[in-house]
């Protein structure tokens, strides 16, 4: 006989199947009879399976895909021509292979053309999905196309074209944006640490770095100041892609009054 | 007594054990819990889908040939991208739900595809195997059980008894991938900073990554707590079991221990990297559903 389960205590064994279950019962000596009606019942609940759409080829072709996929998991295709998509879904197991030597954060500036300074600007206005931690679009921005003058150079028009609409902290008209990322050491192993608060307000903490990752052109400045002061000089200023990231505009001056 | 088919019978009888059919509540328990996880990760993306998908948001300009674009699409009109969006919610939902899987799971499959390719800049890891998972779902027969398609069949006909075994592809798929994806992972680590005695090596990976916006109250109050060795010994255990995965798994003696070293595993990455919560419990609806005791499923479901 069977030793009875306890109940509801979970088992790592599968459960007895029900035929066995039932011949486990104190029965007569079986006959060939017997055997006849027990088989029936067997026959009877044997479970359906159920199956993929398609034939059996259909379905071989599938099981080949799948050991495709999984290759392609242990080992990344070259994502070059109209591999491109379908190894970008594969590159997907390259979880925090490396150490980081700095916590880091991009940001942003805008050119006040009233003050004539840059000031720290919140770019959570424009990107609002997961604004503050490191799925911020923003913060993906900077990860992917930090030395990429053609996309910053499209965010700078893109944050310059919608500022009037958002409170993102610098009062008036701007003239452009600079991006820079911010690099705070990582403290010692077992040390004591801060709790973490994304602020992009607040002012860069005096043992960061903050290399410049693009700073808009000096004529890009001027002409959107411009139209900023003068709305009727709008037609025709149409921001066209400048030197971005080579010129610099020092602190308090004047980027129209430059030659 | 030895098999008379000799080795090729022995390898007969070990592929036709990977293709005997296996008990369905393991699809169905992916279906439910995968399919949460996946919209669980697109709804904060969901609630923004301006931001997103809509022309009125910062879009990429189009790079041909550029290894961080793997597709170009343009923005969609605002209308449409909300449209996009919902549809994907309700999809994700349905699918979990069981009702229409099949045409659930198919729309689930093309719009995860569609959002993953169409904004590089919101796409994780999630974005890249769950349209992989969302398309298994669609070609199995998923949402045979446990499902409002069962529910209403059985309404229409009462002597309708729903399957209780799948072909054993539908499950042996997320069986393998799994092992397969801790390995890859695994590897990628061991050639990046994780594996002592290489050049780049650093004992304390984990501890450099929870000073930014990943760190969680969880993480915060560890890494203040727990001597700075720990982090070591956590990195080279999840090492280990990474780089051995398929073989911890493979081994029926190792495999119930595997199993719980990876929830556990994927249990702590969900409280101590604050956005990875979703892959985690991703990681976890694959875990119950592919290893877990089907008796436990069971009573789960029942």
């Amino acid at each position: 006989m069977t030793k009875p389960r306890k109940p509801g205590k979970a088992s790592l064994r599968p459960d007895p199947p029900r035929a066995a279950t039932a011949t486990a019962t104190p029965t007569p000596t079986p006959t060939p009879a017997v055997s006849v009606v027990s088989a029936r019942p067997l026959a009877r609940t044997a479970p359906p399976v159920a199956r993929g759409p398609g034939p059996a080829p259909v379905r071989i072709a599938l099981v080949a895909l799948a050991v495709i996929y999984f290759v392609m998991l242990m080992k990344h295709p070259d994502p070059r021509g109209w591999i491109r998509p379908l190894a970008f879904f594969s590159e997907c197991t390259g979880l925090f292979p490396n150490a980081d030597t700095v916590a880091t954060e991009f940001r942003l500036e805008g050119y006040s053309c009233e003050r004539k300074d840059w000031e720290l600007l919140d770019p959570r206005p424009y990107f609002p999905m997961r604004a503050d931690d490191k799925e911020a679009r923003f913060q993906r921005l900077g990860y992917f196309y930090k030395g990429d003058v053609q996309v910053l150079h499209a965010l700078g028009a893109y944050i310059t074209s919608h500022h009037a609409d958002h409170e993102d902290g610098v009062a008036g008209p701007i003239g452009g944006i600079r991006m820079f990322k911010l690099e705070r050491p990582i403290p010692a192993p077992g040390s004591e640490i801060e709790r973490y608060v994304y602020e992009p307000l607040a002012p860069v903490p005096a043992d960061a770095k903050r290399p410049l990752l693009f700073e808009s052109a000096l004529a890009t400045l001027r002409r959107q100041c411009k139209v900023a002061r003068e709305p009727s000089s709008r037609a025709g200023s149409e921001v066209s892609p400048g030197p971005d990231g080579v010129e610099t505009v020092p602190a308090g001056s004047d980027p129209w009054s430059q030659p | 007594m030895s098999d008379p088919r000799g080795f090729t019978g022995w390898i007969d009888d070990r592929v036709m054990a990977i293709f005997a059919p296996q008990p369905i509540v393991r699809l169905e328990v992916i279906r439910i819990l995968a399919s949460l996880a996946i919209v669980g990760f697109m709804l904060a993306r969901i609630i923004h889908a301006d931001d997103w998908l809509s022309t009125d948001s910062f879009r990429v300009p189009a790079k041909p040939d550029d290894w961080r674009q793997p597709a170009s699409f343009s923005g969609l009109p605002l209308g449409l991208a909300w449209t996009v969006a919902i549809t994907l919610g309700v999809a994700g939902l349905a699918t979990a739900a069981g009702a229409f899987t099949r045409i659930a799971s198919g729309v689930f499959f093309v719009l995860l595809t569609y959002v993953a390719l169409a904004d590089r800049l919101s796409a994780f890891t999630v974005s890249k195997i769950g349209p992989v998972i969302a398309l298994v779902l669609f070609l199995t027969p998923s949402g045979s059980r446990w499902s409002v398609d069962a529910w209403r069949r059985k309404r229409r006909d009462p002597s309708y008894q729903p399957p209780e075994l799948v072909s054993g592809g539908c499950v042996r798929f997320f069986q393998v991938m799994l092992p397969v994806f801790y390995c890859s992972s695994g590897l990628r680590k061991a050639v990046g900073d994780w594996l002592p005695g290489r050049a780049t090596y650093s004992p304390y990976v984990l501890w450099t990554n929870l000073h930014d916006s990943y760190q969680t109250p969880v993480s915060w109050f560890l890494a203040n707590h727990l001597p700075a060795f720990s982090w070591t010994v956590m990195q080279l255990v999840t090492l280990a079991f990474e780089v051995f995965a398929p073989i911890w798994f493979a081994l029926r003696w190792t495999r119930p221990y595997a199993t719980g070293w990876a929830l556990a595993m994927h249990l702590m990455i969900g409280l101590m990297f604050g956005p990875v919560i979703w892959f985690a419990l991703l990681m976890i609806a694959l875990l119950a559903g592919s290893y877990l005791p089907e008796t436990w499923l069971r009573r789960a479901l029942r």
